[in-house]
């Protein structure tokens, strides 16, 4: 009996080590996220940061009182703006691609440490451009797309020497002082040129004295180390061919066709755009880099002077920690593709991701959120496709040629086509159901009827393709002939070849019953958008807005609640920094005071309010807010699921509710304009009104936008609660009086 | 008591049938508001103060024209209110009556009268609060639409008589006037109501009233028959004047 409880418990945790392994082996790329503790500036005021600036300014005595007052003024703005990009969910940190990338910058600080008064932290940030950039504040930011690009550690590592060098010189605080000082020159015009212009020289002058001044700190940095410096000019041609995704291949066009469903030659290009990359000897007079040729140059210039002994080497940390890191950036770049609605690259970057790992549903899926939100936009008669195939370089100019020269129609059956097939294969994925259910939705609007499609598979060209002479036989009648070209522009390669698409799939139950569900979507859609133009709709909807709407939830999460203030006098500094984080603060204040008086359940995620242990939440809020940014750019179109929908899903069940409001407040304080001409007015037709005159000129003017968005986040179904501007300023009793409004309507049945 | 009661019942009784919202400042939509409200009175007579008419030598002093009431609201809809009000007046009116001499009955007494006029008034008013201005009732700006009636009496402070031929020792025959003055005005306002603590509300309107009915009034004879037209005439012409424009100040309390 003991024998067989061992047994039994070695049997169950082999299962359970089998079972975790295959998941892990099929298991697609997750987001990054952000993990640990969230570091100490993520959620300290960005107030508290420029006081001590300021503090630490007045110390300094040897400025002038002009200067210290435009260093504090950059120390307001540096620190907010900063601030606002740490909070915003774009940065991640103590991840594996943060934490490597630190580990990288200890490589190179170790023999040679950076003279900081605050340690210096590196985060990788969740952006497709190949950048990096620094702050004067110690913080060193690259790009996952800059990641992506690289070979080796030791180009990271100049990358971020490079970047260091720009902290040590407080370049970007120089750059400031520098640009403060033009802007006072009076403007006069020499030689013709515009005096903005020559302001515009001079800043890109100085800004490349800079940048030559970071490569050349670098390189030495560089030199002080064991990283190999022989391969450095390679680094040149990662910025030279920085517009081209990651690689470089063939797109393979069977990813979008089935046996039924072949594309005609005329979406694929014979030949792609040779590629060239950015030129090197570029005229950079109004760029704020050096060309790349005069950047190369000089990088030779050094290296010929020196040479690389025995024990350097292009990794330092570790070739295999900088391969996976740079895995797991290229993974993130197709999703960061995608958020940005950059359809091609999305498609082109998850296909040669696909080369590795064929099998991997993450990235089909990536694809087949790609097409259906091409599409989406397609069908949308709003939309103007702005892409230009012609102007991009390599093998991804394929795609983005098929994704541009494509009707509407037939990109809904390509997205169709595509996302039908893998949800048959994963039938209890949520996400490529709710693609699919709103793919025939799209379907149901481009073709009417599903006659357009042929059950039955093409007919082969050549055998139905009769010849000429045979089409022209006299032997053949009006009616054969007709039916002849019918038969033709259905073959693959024809002009109706996406008719077999569903070939086989037509009469099956679940097509059908999915096409069944979505002719009765567009028919209650058209019904509801004909209803809505008769008197009776109009009145109904008059009465909507008149009244408000009764919703019937009761429990809701409202994600990072929205302050901003301006002040329209100040132009040079329309937001005022301070009181938007103080009257942040003080709207988060208001929105829990009001919650409670109106009775409605509220959850607050807000970054403003976290504290170090929250990451989990953190995380959170960035995908909410993603996912609200991508519902607002795809505001007209109709319900579409996030590209992160699996895990919005998720966080509503942790939330315990699928309503997530969005609410924010713009305050603006107004410039007082012709209301001047309210005295003479007075005086001219009835004086007694002079003091209420005077008063209109002296009265402050503000105004105000409220607005109050609710979504269902599990479907994408919303309700603009509020979307107001008035001409008042942003009282306690203004906002509470609206928020209670809001609150009241999603709350009452 | 029945009156309030049916009067609330109709209140809410409009208010959910017709509106299904959330109106009210944090969902208080009852207001009761004692308010004050004056103008300056210019030349006219206010009820301690004969305004510029020096006629006896009284007089001179800048008087206001002043009313204080009590408006108890009830927020309909986001954008309207409903109140009801009651106030009470008071002020000074010069009028001219002649009576029948006592010792010749073919002549006539002049009489210089100055009246306290006054009474309570009863007003119904519906507010529209201003959506450009993020109103919603009972805060913000807003727009009121009143009916007005005021029920007046006036009492006769001073009475210098002129008598016919210059003999007063008999004294004048008594005024036949019946001293009561009802007037109704509607009328427009223009004001807001500022929330100055969690149910506490100030309110700061201008005020103008318009008695639609007597706006072609004749001044009507001269001998005492007609003393109760002119009665009416110089109530009628003072009671335009002290509510034609007003400043208003209240304080609200929500509930």
């Amino acid at each position: 009996m003991k024998y067989s409880i061992q047994y039994i418990a070695l049997v169950v945790c082999i299962l359970f080590l089998v079972s975790h392994i295959s998941v892990v082996g099929q298991d697609s790329h997750q987001p990054l996220v952000s993990a640990g503790k969230i570091p100490t500036e993520f959620v300290t005021a960005s107030k508290e940061k420029y006081s001590r600036a300021v503090k630490q300014t007045s110390k300094t005595k040897s400025n002038s009182r002009k200067e210290t007052k435009v260093r504090n003024r950059f120390a307001l703005e540096s620190n907010f703006i900063l601030d606002d990009l740490l909070r915003g969910g774009r940065v991640l940190f103590n991840d594996e691609v943060s934490v490597y990338l630190g580990e990288v910058a200890q490589e190179l600080t170790r023999s040679k440490p950076l003279a900081l008064k605050d340690p210096l932290r590196v985060y990788a940030l969740r952006s497709s451009a190949v950048n990096a950039f620094a702050t004067d504040r110690g913080e060193v930011f690259v790009t996952l797309g800059m990641l992506a690009q690289l070979e080796n550690e030791a180009q990271l590592a100049y990358i971020l020497a490079h970047e260091l060098a720009h902290v040590e010189k407080k370049h970007a605080l120089n750059f400031y002082l520098k640009v403060d000082k033009m802007d006072k020159k009076k403007g006069r015009s020499v030689l013709g040129r515009s005096s903005s212009d020559e302001k515009l020289l001079e800043a890109c002058t100085f800004s490349k004295e800079q940048e030559n001044e970071a490569d050349r700190m670098g390189l030495e940095r560089m030199l002080g180390t064991r990283y190999r410096t022989a391969s450095l000019p390679t680094v040149i041609d990662v910025l030279k061919y920085s517009s081209l995704p990651f690689d470089d291949y063939p797109f393979d066009r069977s990813l979008l066709e089935s046996e039924n469903y072949r594309l005609p030659d005329a979406y694929w290009l014979d030949q792609v755009k040779p590629i060239e990359g950015e030129a090197d000897d570029k005229d950079d007079a109004h760029q704020s880099h050096p060309n790349l040729k005069s950047r190369l140059e000089a990088m030779k210039a050094v290296l010929a002077k020196h040479t690389d002994s025995a024990d350097k080497s292009d990794h330092l940390v570790s070739a295999e920690r900088f391969l996976r890191v740079r895995n797991l950036a290229r993974n993130e770049v197709p999703l960061l593709y995608l958020h940005a609605d950059r359809h091609a690259d999305a498609v082109y970057a998850a296909s040669l991701l696909l080369r590795d790992r064929p099998t991997d549903l993450g990235l089909k899926k990536c694809i087949a959120k790609a097409l259906y939100l091409h599409a989406k936009f397609r069908n949308d008669d709003d939309y103007t496709f702005d892409g230009d195939y012609k102007e991009i370089e390599g093998q991804s100019q394929q795609v983005h040629h098929l994704l541009e020269k494509m009707p509407a129609k037939e990109a809904t059956v390509l997205a169709l086509h595509f996302v039908w097939r893998l949800h048959k294969g994963n039938p209890d994925d949520a996400e490529l159901k709710a693609l699919a259910e709103d793919l025939f939705f799209e379907l149901a609007r481009t073709h009417e009827k599903l006659d357009d499609f042929s059950d039955t598979a093409p007919a082969v060209a050549a055998a139905t393709a009769a010849p000429d002479s045979a089409a022209n036989s006299p032997t053949l009648s009006k009616y054969d002939r007709i039916r002849q070209q019918k038969t033709a522009e259905t073959v693959p390669g024809g002009s109706r070849y996406w008719c077999h698409a569903f070939a086989g799939q037509i009469n099956d139950d679940v097509f059908q019953k999915y096409w069944k569900a979505a002719e009765e979507r567009r028919k209650d859609w058209d019904k509801a958008e004909k209803y809505y133009e008769t008197p009776k709709g109009l009145k109904e909807l008059k009465r909507e807005r008149k009244n408000g709407l009764r919703l019937g939830i009761p429990k809701i999460a409202i994600v990072n609640p929205f302050y901003l203030k301006l002040d329209e006098r100040k132009e040079d500094q329309a937001v005022q920094h301070i009181e938007t984080e103080d009257g942040a603060q003080h709207f988060r204040d208001l929105i829990r005071e009001v919650s409670s008086i109106s009775g409605l359940k509220t959850t607050l995620l807000d970054v403003g309010s976290l504290k170090e242990t929250e990451t989990e939440k953190f995380n959170d809020i960035r995908f909410l807010n993603e996912w609200f940014a991508e519902q607002g750019r795809h505001y007209d179109l109709t319900l579409t699921p996030g590209t992160q929908q699996e895990r919005i899903n998720a966080i509503a069940k942790k939330y315990d509710t699928d309503y997530f409001l969005w609410t924010g407040v713009i305050s603006l304080r107004e410039k007082n304009g012709s209301e001047w001409a309210y005295i003479p007015l007075s005086l001219l037709l009835f004086a007694p009104t002079l003091p209420l005159a005077t008063y209109m000129v002296v009265k402050p003017k503000y105004e105000m936008l409220h607005y109050a968005m609710l979504y269902d986040v599990r479907t994408g179904r919303r309700q603009v609660l509020k979307f107001e501007t008035f001409n008042h300023r942003d009282t306690d009793a203004m906002v509470k009086a609206h928020l209670y409004d809001a609150f009241v309507q999603i709350k009452r049945k | 008591m029945k009156h309030t009661s049916l009067l609330w019942a109709l209140l809410i009784g409009l208010s959910s049938g017709l509106f299904a919202q959330a109106p009210g400042y944090l969902g208080k939509r009852f207001f009761v508001k004692p308010e004050f409200s004056s103008m300056f009175a210019l030349s006219n007579p206010t009820a301690g103060n004969r305004g510029t008419d020096t006629y006896g030598g009284a007089g001179d002093r800048l008087g206001l024209n002043t009313r204080f009431g009590l408006q108890i609201g009830y927020a309909l809809t986001r954008r309207s209110a409903l109140t009801v009000e009651a106030s009470y007046m008071n002020t000074g009116m010069i009028a001219d009556a002649y009576t029948p001499s006592v010792q010749f009955p073919d002549g006539a007494d002049y009489h210089y009268l100055f009246y306290n006029l006054g009474g309570p008034e009863v007003g119904i008013a519906y507010q529209t609060y201003n959506p450009l201005r993020g109103s919603i009732a009972p805060m913000g700006f807003f727009t009121a639409w009143r009916l007005r009636m005021a029920f007046l009496s006036g009492k006769v402070i001073e009475d210098q008589i002129s008598y016919y031929n210059g003999d007063s020792s008999f004294g004048p025959k008594p005024l036949d006037t019946d001293a009561s003055y009802n007037q109704f005005t509607v009328g427009v306002e223009f004001g807001q109501n500022i929330i100055v603590a969690d149910r506490l509300v100030l309110s700061i309107s201008a005020e103008l009233n318009i008695p639609p009915f007597n706006f072609n009034f004749e001044e009507e004879g001269s001998s005492g028959s007609d003393n109760q037209s002119y009665f009416d005439y110089a109530a009628a012409e003072r009671m335009r004047w002290h509510s034609l424009f007003m400043f208003k100040i209240g304080a609200g309390y929500l509930f």
